[in-house]
């Protein structure tokens, strides 16, 4: 009778399993098999970009006399195929303006009350690109002293000043927003005058020769008018009195003719200048000024203020 | 009687008793099979003959020659070398008016008869010559002096039959005869089968004039040659072979399949190579050899020749035939995967001969055909315009089942559709296998890693009807995806 070990048994069933497994995969893998591809194709269309949150700031626009504000302008600007179409590939701009104007965003750039093609970028980098799809936009522009004012003294109390920002994408697909809650342009009172007037030497008991001075209407304000007042001119203790002046709004004279005394207290005179319309032409008016020096004046340099005041 | 006598006649007795019931004589040779095995076979030995019968043909030559006896001041006319095909107005005449009495004509050569015999000819029995002319000048005009027949013109060859006169009017279709049809007219030897194909052979007759001015009109000429034939024997078929093996398809068209075979035929290869057949039918063995022809499980009438004219003619009795045939893509399989799996695919290959007999056979080996799972799907699926944040419309794909697998199911998987640096990732794309739906209702999320679904497309039975199944496609762009055409490949593998 035959014996076997049983490691010998277990070695053949191994083995027997092996051939088995062998078999089972050639079997198997004599079986061609074919696979086909497909090519899925899809044109992303462009999606126009949107502007939201349009703000202007400050809230209450505040003109600097004689010169120039800077005025934010911000959005947030959203494009579904991606924040850079607008903030990489395309522009960002604003039109600021007295929401009445003609043309509204349209208007004609005028520093009264257009201003356009005002840039905006994205400021610290909100963009992140990719799929990003918004990012926040901010560009300033510089309001000059001229601007129409719309607050409630002003000729335009029914209106704001208004900001139209445009955003195109890469593909010159737009689309614009304006801030919902504009702000106002005060009115801006406002003039420069000449900063010295030398009344020369003049002896005790004698009146000078007449000297202009020069008004500028260095605001928005159309008719602008002002209040007159003076002190004292002195020479260490001694003193001339603010009434030894006098002056007159329209007409050069002299002293004793001219129209006005001037009083410590400030009082108003009609002026009527009129507003400038342009930046490089200033609107302003002459004022025209004499003094008496009183006798027995001692002799000295004296010197005072005069205080004319915008209204 | 002693025991040896007792036995020699019970051997002797149970022998002639096999013989009878068997056939007379057989006996038992070794013989190569198809598969190179020598196996002991039967080969009948016997000879069996049949008489036949060529002719009667007419000839194509005809000259008139002065040789001998046969020798005149005058000449034959044969400006007419068609002139004795047939019963007709037109003559050989022999009409100088200087033919006088006891002047024998010039030798008149008629040759040219074209026999061809069929079969394998073993003896040349008989001959006979029919004569249809008259002597217009009068009676008794003219007797024959020759008519013998000869190899070529001037070697005349054995008897001269010639025997009585001429008739004196056109006897209209009477013939006069010399020979019969177990009379080869040659004592002293016999005839072969390429003298009297041979273009030269034929039969020379002369004339004697019995008056003068005689003049004599010879209308038709022909001879009947009666032969004998070995009697036919089928050919055999042997060392059948189909290839490849295994048969692999070829998906949505066809696979060439070359089946081969040796044809022997005892009567020579001709008798099958030239003036048979040789045919084949490819089938799925379980079918037989006697299927309606069917693209999914039967080939038939593959036409087989002679590849590489391996059959010389002459005593060459066998040559290697081969066939191809294109096999469609539905064909079934029958490995051990497939619904057959104990079937193959088998040729039987059938010879017939010039006289219709016939016989077969079969690869001893036959192959099996391979299953094919392959698919074709629509090249591409193009989802149109569609903004970020919004869907396609959902596309319809067809896929079609070019193997012969009858439950093909597949993967899928994809890749990121990409317009330069930019992309739309995989799983933007959902499918499904059965209904058209919104992107937000079908079925599966497209994978980057195949995934198998289960879609039983069964096999085309007919390879004018695709079979085909509709997948439903549909994308969704995300948001921030740039402006761009994106393409990817999508990838399905049978399964």
């Amino acid at each position: 009778m035959l014996k076997f070990k049983p490691m010998t048994i277990l070695k053949a069933y191994i083995l027997s399993a092996l051939v088995g497994a062998f078999i089972l995969f050639v079997s198997l893998s004599v079986i061609p098999v074919l696979a086909d591809s497909v090519t899925p194709s899809v044109t992303v269309g462009n999606a126009a970009p949107s502007v939201s949150a349009v703000d202007i700031s400050p809230a209450t626009i505040t003109l600097t006399e004689n010169g120039t504000t800077t005025i934010t302008i911000t959005a947030t600007i959203t494009d579904s195929n991606g924040c850079s179409e607008v903030f990489t590939g395309g522009t960002i701009k604003a039109q600021l303006y007295r929401s009445g104007v003609s043309g509204a965003g349209s208007c004609s750039a005028d520093p009264n009350n257009c201003y356009r093609n005002i840039t905006m970028t994205d400021v610290g980098g909100t963009c992140a690109g990719g799929s990003d799809t918004s990012g926040n936009a901010s560009g300033t522009v510089q309001i000059w002293y001229i601007a129409e004012a719309t607050d409630a003294s002003s000729s335009f109390s029914t209106e704001t000043w208004q900001v139209e920002v445009i955003a195109t994408d890469s593909s010159n697909a737009s689309s614009s927003a304006t801030d919902s809650t504009p702000p106002e342009l005060s009115t801006l009172l406002a003039l420069d005058v000449t900063a010295s007037l030398s009344y020369g030497t003049v002896a005790a008991n004698a009146t000078s020769a007449t000297v202009s001075a020069s008004t500028t209407n260095t605001g928005n304000y159309n008719t602008l008018d002002a209040q007159f007042s003076g002190v004292a001119l002195e020479s260490g203790a001694n003193s001339i009195a603010a009434a030894q002046q006098k002056y007159s709004t329209t007409t050069s004279e002299a002293y004793e003719q001219l129209d006005y005394t001037l009083s410590t207290t400030p009082t108003f005179r009609e002026l009527n200048i009129a507003k400038a319309t342009a930046t490089t032409t200033p609107s302003k008016q002459g004022s025209f000024w004499a003094i008496l020096i009183p006798a027995g004046q001692a002799a000295g340099t004296y010197n005072g203020t005069t205080t004319i005041t915008a209204y | 009687m002693s025991g040896f006598v007792k036995t020699s006649f019970v051997v002797v007795f149970s022998m002639l008793l096999i013989w009878t019931i068997a056939g007379w004589p057989r006996v038992w040779l070794p013989k190569k099979d198809s598969s190179g095995v020598w196996r002991l076979q039967q080969t009948r030995v016997a000879k069996i003959v049949s008489a036949d019968t060529g002719g009667p043909n007419t000839p194509s030559t005809v000259a008139g020659v002065a040789s001998g006896s046969c020798s005149d001041n005058m000449a034959w006319n044969t400006t007419d070398q068609t002139a004795l095909t047939s019963n007709d107005t037109t003559y050989i005449s022999y009409s100088a008016g200087n033919w006088d009495s006891g002047n024998v004509t010039d030798e008149l050569r008629i040759s040219n008869f074209g026999f061809s015999l069929v079969g394998t000819v073993t003896s040349i029995d008989g001959f006979q010559v029919d004569f249809l002319g008259w002597t217009p000048s009068g009676a008794p005009a003219a007797s024959y002096q020759t008519v013998s027949l000869f190899t070529a013109p001037g070697s005349n060859r054995g008897d001269n039959k010639a025997a009585g006169t001429f008739p004196t009017a056109d006897p209209g279709s009477t013939y006069q005869t010399f020979g019969a049809t177990n009379d080869d007219w040659y004592p002293a030897g016999s005839w072969t089968q390429a003298e009297v194909e041979s273009s030269n052979f034929g039969v020379a007759l002369c004339l004697t004039a019995n008056e003068n001015n005689a003049t004599v009109n010879i209308d038709q000429v022909r001879i009947t040659i009666t032969y004998t034939v070995q009697a036919n024997s089928a050919p055999s078929v042997s060392a059948v072979d189909i290839l490849p093996s295994p048969i692999t398809l070829t998906e949505n068209g066809t696979s060439t399949v070359t089946i081969t075979a040796t044809i022997t035929d005892t009567n020579g290869c001709t008798d099958v190579a030239t003036n048979g057949t040789t045919t084949a039918t490819l089938y799925r063995s379980s079918l037989g050899a006697s299927c309606s022809a069917d693209a999914n499980n039967c080939y038939t009438n593959i036409p087989m020749a002679d590849a590489g004219g391996t059959c010389t003619g002459g005593g060459d009795n066998s040559f290697n035939a081969s066939g191809t045939v294109q096999v469609w893509y539905i064909a079934q399989a029958t490995d051990a995967s497939s619904s057959f799996s104990s079937d193959t695919w088998q040729a039987t290959v059938k010879a017939i001969d010039a006289a219709s007999a016939s016989s077969t056979a079969t690869d001893a080996s036959p192959p099996e055909l391979n299953t094919l799972l392959a698919i074709d799907v629509t090249g591409t699926i193009n989802y149109g315009t569609v903004n970020p944040d919004a869907t396609s419309t959902t596309q319809t794909v067809t896929i079609t089942n070019t193997g012969n697998y009858n439950s093909t199911d597949a993967t899928f998987s994809g890749v990121n559709l990409e317009s330069g640096a930019n992309s739309i990732a995989v799983g933007s794309q959902r499918y499904s296998t059965t209904t058209n739906e919104f992107w937000d209702y079908l079925d599966y999320v497209l994978s980057g890693i195949d995934t198998f679904r289960e879609l039983n497309i069964t096999k085309a039975t007919a390879t004018t009807s695709p079979s085909t199944q509709s997948h439903f496609w549909a994308i969704k762009v995300p948001l921030g995806t740039a402006v761009g055409t994106y393409n990817g490949t999508t990838t399905i593998t049978a399964q």
